[in-house]
């Protein structure tokens, strides 16, 4: 299919098409609600922000993920999550919710419970890592501080850019819509918010606006051509930006899961692989067709401000 | 594409040079790894020491001090790691004071081995030096003053005396200690013909002033027999507390004996572990004789000596003024560090391979394709060179940021290139404007996204500044509409209500913010100019 023909009978019709990112917004908010109901809290949060004990065993044998999740119950750390890890699967994580489980503790529970023993010496222990509920609920309070201020930044470079109101909001709203959209998809999916997703959604702030400064700035910067070619150049070079990182990030997580299995790079890539797609059906039919409808002058926004701000 | 025309650019040279300099700093030098006389790999030098424990494998750990962690305390338990890691000489660890949403915490990463990390943040290796002493039902012992010690039912009771008589101290069961006269006594338990055994500890570890490690040394002791002696210098208060013990014995021989006529010996407990048992002589009761030494025997003297630096070391490095409890720690084993390295390594030289690809695809010009993937090279390589040899730590965080950083500038050269394309506009300067209009605001937007995660506050005080800018703006400015109004409040409510939380640098994904940051000012400062100058050039 021609992608210029394409985009020429999508033009025809281009206002309806603002049905998309509505849509995947409405999606969006379903996925995180239905995550809430879920799950308690819509998203998983990581070791880094709960706390707790994550435990890799080295365990040369066949593990069933289930009996070891008893097991860690049992010895009262209920909520633990086994699963299996490493090249030949021959590696157990175990994650487990606060209190902390010591070393002892953590041969203990596995060489001696009612369920089934594993002779486990200090040396099966191949790596515990801890961290302590309060800091986990710092933490937590520092990343959505930095995710706001990070928000609030994007957004006032994004207004004193442009210095008009309605250009400025479809690019923060088509901002909005990515970011969201990725929350919701790490809630769908059960990706945690680690450093490592937390990174990605903050790396989204600054990448998802990229292709919507493309946009902004051809169709009200351009003083040749027409609306409809200018939307049409931008989207070319829109396109191809979000594909080059959508390859990239893709890229990045198919070697680091074939090489190491989940990680922090896996989850950071994972993120940003949805985060750019979602970014172009926001651009191209949520911030496009509004940027469309101001300069046609069909948006008049001042009348509504003016109610909001008496004073002047 | 004119040679000539380009090598007259100074933007070129800039180009140029970044990539010797970094070539030179980054230092790849040819290592014969499985020594058979040929050069076989390349190890990057110049990176070495900077190599996060993501890649080298290692411990990360955040501590809090207990008892008192205040920022005057944390800093001088900071110090005192330092010395630490001096005296033991752990390589490849850093600590350093870090304050985590409003608390005070010390923040350590070091590639040594769990146990010498352990080590290093455990209080010194106990150290314990105690002389026993019997009775049968009932002795007195004197110290600052004269003490009771009395057999009741399988306990020991220790009594002071007073001008209104006994006073009970305490009641000590088996294993049980009491401090009297600022000397700790332990009821080690019963002993044969009734006798119930003391134990006066006369040195610990804060008794120890230093080492003398001028008379220390290892020798020879006999046909293949050495001994290493390490004396110790002890505080005045011990010396006295020493003295005070010693003449709560009898004479023989001149050495001290018990009530049972037998000698009684100073044993010294490294570790929990017995090492030495000495008889002690009668000197110690004139107070001439003070100094503790430590024997260490063995058959092999090089062994021996590196057992006695270990005890050396461990004894003078010094106490913590407090210890450390772990709040977090993370663990990295050297094969997914490895791993780690080579994910990084492949996904870096593919993605750049896949954007030559989807640039192929579009332009469907090779010619368009080796220069962009060349400058997106280039700035992994500036960055690697420029940056990480000296300045920043290379881990998975900054990985990321490298990725994000390429990312941007290849996302830059697509825009630099489409413009360059708008047949409409003439002039070259008139299209590289709003090229670079799109470049400077998306470089401000991801730069003023990546600020907050190294520091909230001053991103805070900016939000807020900004708000009361557009306030102002809107005042002075016929231009301005209302809607600066509106924007202008919201800023300041946001920075007036983030004020109200203690907030602090994430530091978990510090690097990423800052080879994100550094990454992009590369781009625009060094290779974006060159890449639009070769373009120039390709147009023409």
């Amino acid at each position: 299919m021609n992608p210029k023909k394409f985009f020429n009978d999508v033009y025809e019709d281009y206002d309806k098409y603002l049905y998309i990112p509505v849509a995947l917004i409405a999606l969006s908010v379903a996925a995180l609600l239905v995550g809430y109901v879920t799950q308690g809290p819509a998203i998983q949060l990581g070791q880094d922000f709960t706390g707790g004990t994550t435990i890799t065993y080295d365990l040369n044998q066949e593990i069933d993920t289930n009996t070891i999740n008893q097991i860690f119950a049992e010895s009262g750390h209920p909520g633990s999550n086994a699963i299996v890890v490493g090249e030949n699967q021959s590696m157990l994580q175990v994650t487990a919710p606060p209190p902390e489980i010591t070393r002892e503790e953590a041969i203990t529970i596995m060489s001696d419970n009612s369920i089934k023993n594993f002779n486990i010496t200090d040396e099966d222990i191949l790596s515990r890592d801890f961290s302590e509920k309060e800091r986990g609920e710092r933490l937590l309070m520092l990343a959505t501080w930095t995710f706001i201020l990070a928000f609030s930044i994007m957004s006032l470079v994004i207004f004193i850019s442009f210095r008009d109101l309605i250009p400025s909001l479809a690019v923060i709203f088509a901002a909005s819509a990515d970011i969201l959209f990725a929350i919701a998809a790490m809630s769908a999916l059960r990706i945690p918010l680690t450093p490592g997703s937390l990174s990605a959604l903050l790396m989204l702030i600054g990448y998802s606006v990229d292709t919507d400064i493309v946009l902004s700035s051809r169709v009200l910067k351009q003083k040749k051509g027409s609306i409809k070619d200018r939307i049409w150049s931008s989207t070319k070079t829109g396109v191809t930006m979000s594909a080059g990182g959508i390859a990239g990030f893709t890229i990045l997580y198919a070697v680091s899961m074939l090489l190491v299995g989940p990680s922090t790079l896996s989850v950071l890539s994972s993120v940003m692989v949805i985060g750019l797609l979602a970014d172009m059906p926001f651009t191209w039919f949520g911030n496009a067709i509004i940027l469309k409808k101001y300069v046609e002058g069909d948006i008049k926004i001042e009348k509504y401000i003016d109610l909001v701000v008496p004073w002047k | 594409m004119e040679v000539k025309t380009l090598a007259k650019e100074w933007r070129m040279w800039v180009l140029a040079i970044s990539l010797v300099l970094s070539l030179a700093l980054i230092g790849p030098n040819p290592v014969d790894s499985n020594d058979d006389g040929t050069w076989d790999t390349y190890q990057l030098t110049g990176l070495n020491g900077s190599m996060g424990i993501d890649f080298t494998g290692g411990s990360q750990l955040t501590l809090r001090v207990e008892n008192n962690d205040s920022r005057e305390m944390t800093q001088e338990v900071v110090s005192a790691l330092r010395g630490r890691i001096n005296n033991l000489n752990i390589p490849a660890t850093s600590v350093e004071r870090r304050v985590e949403a409003g608390e005070q915490r010390i923040y350590l990463e070091s590639a040594a081995s769990r146990e010498r990390v352990q080590n290093l943040i455990s209080q010194q290796r106990a150290f314990e030096a105690y002389m026993p002493f019997i009775f049968q039902e009932s002795s007195n012992f004197t110290l600052d003053q004269t003490y009771n010690f009395r057999e009741v039912n399988k306990t020991v009771e220790v009594r002071s005396y007073s001008e209104q008589g006994e006073n009970l101290v305490s009641t000590l069961n088996v294993g049980n200690t009491t401090n009297i006269g600022g000397t700790t006594i332990r009821y080690a338990g019963e002993e044969p013909q009734g006798y119930n055994r003391m134990e006066v500890i006369v040195y610990d570890n804060q008794d120890i002033e230093s080492v003398d490690r001028t008379n220390s040394g290892v020798r020879s002791a006999g046909t293949s027999s050495y001994r290493a002696n390490i004396p110790l210098i002890v505080t005045q208060e011990s010396k006295d507390r020493m003295q005070n013990v010693a003449n709560n014995f009898d004479v023989s021989a001149g050495q001290l004996v018990m009530v049972n006529g037998r000698e009684t010996e100073l044993t010294i407990m490294l570790g929990g572990e017995n090492v030495n048992n000495f008889t002690v002589s009668s000197d110690f009761q004139q107070g001439e004789v003070s100094q503790p030494t430590i024997n260490l025997n063995g058959n092999d003297q090089d062994e021996l000596r590196q057992r006695m630096n270990t005890v050396e070391n461990e004894l003078s490095s010094g106490n913590l003024p407090e210890p450390v409890t772990i709040v977090s720690s993370v663990r990295i084993s050297e094969t997914l560090g490895s791993q780690f390295m080579a994910v990084s390594v492949l996904s870096i030289v593919g993605s750049l391979i896949a954007v030559g690809f989807i640039i192929f695809l579009r332009y469907k010009n090779p010619k368009l394709v080796f220069p962009i993937v060349f400058t997106g090279a280039s700035e992994v390589f500036i960055l690697l060179g420029m940056w990480f040899t000296n300045f920043a730590t290379l881990n998975l965080s900054a990985i990321a940021g490298i990725i994000a950083a390429v990312g941007t500038g290849v996302d830059d050269q697509i825009i630099i290139t489409d413009e360059s394309e708008t047949e409409s506009i003439k002039d070259w300067t008139a299209r590289m404007k709003t090229a670079f209009f799109v470049i400077f605001t998306s470089a401000a937007s991801t730069i003023g996204a990546m600020t907050p995660i190294l520091s909230p506050q001053f991103s805070t005080l900016m939000v807020g500044l900004t708000g009361l800018g557009l306030l102002g703006y809107s005042r002075y400015s016929s231009g301005a509409n209302n809607h600066y109004i509106a924007i202008g409040i919201l800023a300041i409510i946001v920075s007036a209500v983030a004020y109200q939380f203690p907030l602090s640098a994430l530091y978990e994904i510090q690097e990423f913010a800052t080879t994100t940051i550094v990454g992009i000012l590369i781009g625009i400062a060094i290779t974006r100019p060159a890449f639009a100058k070769v373009l120039e050039n390709m147009e023409k």
